[in-house]
């Protein structure tokens, strides 16, 4: 049965039906972005022209397109780019030994704590947008890049210990207690033996924060003036009140999916089910 | 021997220099900073580069295209005085908000607030008083209220001292396709329909004819479109609303809208915003949603007769031929007063001021006089009113202004939308939604209109107006 | 290991390692809760300079004027709605793949899994807003596709289907999500069972239900949690694509307490939507400690 044609026939319509589904909305998206500002077809047709020019606006700014923005979206791409490279580091940081020790440890505190994460992770960030807000704006914390990291990470802290754990208890304890044994002290083991071991962990973990960072939309909304627009704020920006830049907002989105689609693609289904699994425990 | 026997010894040179002194004398009388300010400027900069070296941050809205020839001209602003510029650019709906909470933390982040009219309530206790710094250039505060449009009457602290400079004014005008309205075969046709001639409308019911006429299913064409969405929708009926005669408030400070005339031509207007979209439509659908910008480029590519909105902002745009390939000449009307009205409808007006904890406010005030000046308010003008009398008067209305002169017109008794201080957030914001429920066709005329009234009501009992 | 036979600097090592993120949660996070509980019961408003003890005042407006209860049940329509379609959809995806891998000999499951996942390649800001283009009426597609059958064109997301319009994309970006936990539970389960109850004489339908369907029980528990929890704070597709609006037919609690902290700035108001807010998360993760705690007992 599992080879019969008819059963391949259905297969396949279902596997049309469902590549409809998946890509049919980007086609027309993807068309706009390839057209001049104030060119979008009013019915669905083929555009007149297809041109990258609208791309070359969007990354260098300037008089590629006549009408439109004409601001280059490179320094929201820096910004985003320096938040999460800022909350990667902090994060880390701050979660890699506790996520050792988490593994290494079954005392029932530890327990109590781990599962205090699951709250911290789970609690809505809108629930603490005011106090957050009102301590940002306290510190002068607004509208930085510091200011947006500190908060990412806290979005993110949960996630990455978690994650490291999983991975820490990938590793056989042997190791490190042969090194207890040989008088080394725990810190010793875990910067000489452990991580060296656990690095593509770290790489793991250290790619998930940076992507939740890099698509974060609400925070930076609230703690942008302007100065620290991210790239996700940037593409909702094109939608202003008093003016909507389609073709500009196409060529964006289609630029913002690059680091995804190049982490999807390299490291694909085996980080997911590390992720699933890594929460069972 | 005595001074006028010297100044006779030294002759007609003598008479000069005489002159000339008495001259620099009279000068220095008449505009009050002296001889220490900026030649040519006017409100006055102070010479000599006082603050040089000096940043102050300045917060703006972003993409606003009639605020960017001041932007691309602050260079020069730089240059005369040193002071540098580090601009903030917020997105527009946000603007209040966010330099709201900005400055209610004190912080010392802003050393201007730009804001518009309608939210100067909430902003003026964390603010400058500018009464002196008025008086240093105007000579009076009434002779400051004079130089500009009525309007800022209404902008004034509870303590009935000013907070506020004007820099920028605004007010929605109709546009309409010229080689529509002007065809000969339309003009015949229009005629022979309705009888009466085919002109820019100057009634509602002419908007109606008009707009019915022009509305074509089959070339994808409708008559009016407008900027019927969410904060401008409400803006909009707020404009039709004024323009029909009535104040928000009555003198008793109660709501105009809560019954008699005012409720009776409330309703009277949302139910034509209603009945214009859903079932005479002759307005696109997707009006609805439409800011101005959605609204110029909408009619931009020739797909509806008539357009209403925030449009000064295009009216230069609109000029140039390269830019109106797909509809050609525009022309632009004041929109009709649903009740004949000579009352102005809403005004924009957008006002800078300073904050209580500046960490520049002198440098700061050098800033706001800058764009005071000609230049850039006449750059400025490509996309807006200048908020003062005589400049507005030179760009719109005296031949060879770069404005319509049906802008001036509707300025001209407009006044914003708050009348208390207290109503800059409420009952604006609830009223936003609540018109966005009605445009949607998802309240009726009589519940908007009765629940906007009572959250207005609501707001100014808190507010401790009405005595008990 | 337990801390019982290391040395005191190893010992001192854990505890600077634990305290490290703990120290930075006590001030990110429990600092800001604590605000969070003070300010749910003052009046605080910039706008009127107002910061005052009110007691329970801003629960009775959040429930009373404020239609605290719409905003509620829409919250549990749209965590409801979208948990349970893309749940659907990811699991059917996930047995369409699993069915193409055994059906054909080229690696189409491959490219079909590529394909999946492409939603959720766009980042959700991009994605809100391709759907918004998709939904207006002059250049968007569903619209043009409309008037291309002859059907008269509909302004979406100003109308009562725009709520729905958001949980459906909601849906279309994060199946991917569901459809690879799910994929990934579907093949590592073992072979066995599953032939056993075919040699059984199980048919295919009965053989998933009684017996895949039970093995993957902790994958599923564990996704649908998550998936849940993330769903009911869901913020950028709602606030990108209607703000809430029209009026309040999409205005969830998240984005109610959005709304009156940062447009309507009544900052202990929001406070107490804040805290509102938290309370389905609460329980339902206490549900879910209660019950893990319970099966490892």
């Amino acid at each position: 049965m599992a080879r019969s044609l008819r059963w391949r026939l259905l297969l396949g319509l279902l596997v049309l039906l469902v590549s409809l589904w998946s890509l049919f909305p980007f086609l027309w998206y993807f068309l706009v972005s390839l057209t001049l500002p104030g060119s979008i077809p009013r019915s669905l047709a083929l555009p007149s022209t297809l041109t990258l020019r609208t791309y070359a606006a969007v990354l260098f700014g300037g008089g590629y397109v006549d009408v439109g923005t004409k601001v280059s979206i490179i320094p929201n791409v820096i910004n985003s780019v320096k938040v999460a490279g800022m909350t990667v580091a902090l994060c880390l940081a701050l979660s890699v030994g506790a996520a050792y020790v988490f593994s290494r440890f079954r005392a029932r505190a530890l327990r109590v704590a781990f599962n205090g994460l699951l709250i911290v992770r789970m609690t809505p960030g809108v629930s603490l947008a005011v106090p957050i807000f009102l301590m940002m704006t306290q510190y002068r914390l607004v509208n930085t890049h510091v200011g947006l990291a500190l908060v990412h990470t806290l979005l993110s802290l949960p996630l990455a210990i978690w994650l490291m754990k999983g991975f820490f208890d990938t590793i056989p304890p042997e190791l490190e207690e042969a090194a207890a044994i040989d008088g080394a002290s725990l810190l010793v083991a875990l910067r000489r033996i452990v991580l060296p071991l656990a690095a593509p962990g770290v790489a793991v973990t250290a790619c998930f924060v940076f992507l939740a960072s890099y698509v974060e939309f609400m925070f930076a909304l609230i703690l942008s003036r302007g100065g620290i627009n991210t790239l996700p704020l940037a593409i909702a920006g094109y939608k202003s009140e008093h003016q909507v830049f389609y073709n500009e907002m196409a060529a964006a989105s289609f630029i913002s999916m690059i680091p995804l689609a190049l982490f999807f693609f390299f490291v694909g289904r085996s980080m997911v089910s590390g992720l699933s699994f890594g929460a069972l425990k | 021997m005595s001074r006028y026997a010297w100044f006779r010894s030294r002759g007609w040179s003598g008479g000069v220099v005489a002159l000339g002194l008495a001259g620099v004398l009279s000068v220095g009388w008449i505009s009050p900073v002296g001889a220490s300010s900026i030649q040519g400027t006017f409100p006055p900069l102070k010479a000599g580069k006082p603050y040089n070296g000096v940043t102050i941050t300045v917060p703006s809205q972003a993409g606003w295209a009639s605020f960017k020839p001041a932007v691309d001209l602050t260079p020069k602003f730089e240059e005369l005085t040193g002071i540098k510029v580090k601009y903030d650019m917020i997105p527009g709906g946000e603007i209040p908000s966010k330099q709201l909470l900005e400055v209610s933390q004190r912080t010392g982040a802003y050393d201007v607030v730009q804001q518009h009219g309608i939210s100067f309530g909430a902003f003026f206790r964390y603010l400058q008083p500018m009464d002196d710094r008025i008086k240093d250039v105007w000579g009076s505060v009434d002779k400051f209220e004079e130089y500009f449009f009525p309007a800022q009457h209404g902008v004034k602290g509870k303590d009935g001292k000013h907070y506020f400079i004007p820099f920028h004014a605004n007010v929605q005008i109709g546009y309409y396709r010229r080689a529509l309205l002007e065809d000969a075969k339309e003009k015949a046709a229009f005629k022979a329909k309705y009888g009466y001639d085919l002109t820019p409308p100057t009634t509602i019911k002419q908007v109606e004819d008009i707009a019915a006429f022009f509305t074509r299913p089959a070339q994808n064409m409708y008559g009016l479109t407008a900027n019927w969405g969410g904060g401008q929708g409400f803006g909009a009926f707020m404009h039709y609303y004024y323009a029909a005669g009535h104040d928000q408030l009555d003198e008793n400070l109660r709501p105009t809208m809560k019954a008699g005339k005012g409720r009776e031509d409330a309703i009277r207007i949302v139910r034509w915003m209603q009945e214009a979209v859903y079932k005479q439509k002759f307005v696109n659908p997707d009006s609805v949603n439409f800011q101005t910008g959605q609204v110029s480029d909408y009619f931009l590519s020739g797909a509806s007769a008539l357009a209403f909105g925030w449009l000064s902002d295009y009216w230069v745009f609109m000029q140039k031929p390269e830019n109106i390939k797909q509809v050609g000449p525009v022309g632009a009307f004041n929109f009709p007063s649903f009740t004949g009205s000579e009352k102005g409808g809403y005004a924009s007006w957008w006002m800078m001021g300073i904050p209580k904890d500046a960490k520049n406010p002198d440098a700061a005030w050098e800033y706001i006089k800058w764009v005071l000046n000609k230049s850039p308010q006449v750059e400025m003008a490509a996309g807006q009113l200048p908020p003062m009398k005589q400049l507005a008067y030179e760009t719109a209305v005296k031949p060879g202004g770069q404005n319509p002169p049906p802008l001036y017109d509707a300025f001209k008794a407009a006044r914003i939308m708050i009348q208390v201080p207290e109503m800059s957030q409420q009952p604006r914001t609830k009223g936003i939604e609540l018109y966005t429920a009605l445009i949607a066709n998802k309240l009726s005329a009589e519940q908007f209109v009765d629940e906007y009234a009572a959250e207005t009501e609501r707001t100014l009992e808190r507010a401790g107006y009405y005595k008990k | 290991m337990t801390t019982a036979g290391m040395g005191s600097r190893n010992r001192a090592v854990v505890a600077v390692l634990l305290a490290l993120p703990l120290v930075y949660l006590l001030l990110v996070y429990i600092y800001p809760i604590g605000q969070l509980l003070y300010l749910s019961f003052r009046d605080l408003e910039p706008a009127y300079d107002t910061d005052e003890f009110i007691g329970l005042g801003n629960f009775f407006e959040i429930f009373g004027r404020s239609d605290g209860w719409g905003h509620v049940l829409r919250s549990f329509l749209y965590t409801g709605i979208c948990v349970s379609a893309s749940f659907v959809l990811g699991l059917a995806f996930a047995l369409l793949t699993t069915a193409v891998e055994e059906a054909f000999a080229w690696p189409l499951h491959t490219a079909l899994r590529q394909v999946i996942i492409t939603p959720m390649i766009f980042i959700p800001a991009a994605a809100g807003v391709m759907w918004t283009f998709a939904y207006t009426e002059h250049y968007g597609w569903v619209n043009h596709l409309l008037a291309l059958l002859g059907l008269s064109t509909y302004p979406w997301l100003v109308s009562s289907a725009a709520f729905y319009l958001v949980m459906l994309t909601d849906i279309w970006g994060w199946t991917p999500f569901m459809y690879l936990i799910l994929l990934a539970g579907l093949q590592s389960l073992p072979r066995e069972p599953l032939e056993a109850a075919r040699v059984d004489g199980a048919g295919t339908w009965e053989s998933f239900w009684h017996v895949v369907l039970p093995m993957l029980r902790p994958v599923i528990l564990i996704a649908l949690t998550i998936k849940t929890l993330d769903t009911y704070r869901a913020f950028d597709y709602l606030w990108i694509m209607t703000q809430g609006g029209p009026g309040t037919i999409s205005t969830t609690l998240t984005i109610a307490t959005y709304k009156t902290a940062f447009m309507e700035l009544k900052l202990g108001k929001a406070s107490a939507y804040g805290l509102v807010t938290m309370i389905f998360p609460l329980v339902v993760v206490n549900v879910y400690l209660a019950f893990a705690q319970r099966r490892e007992a």
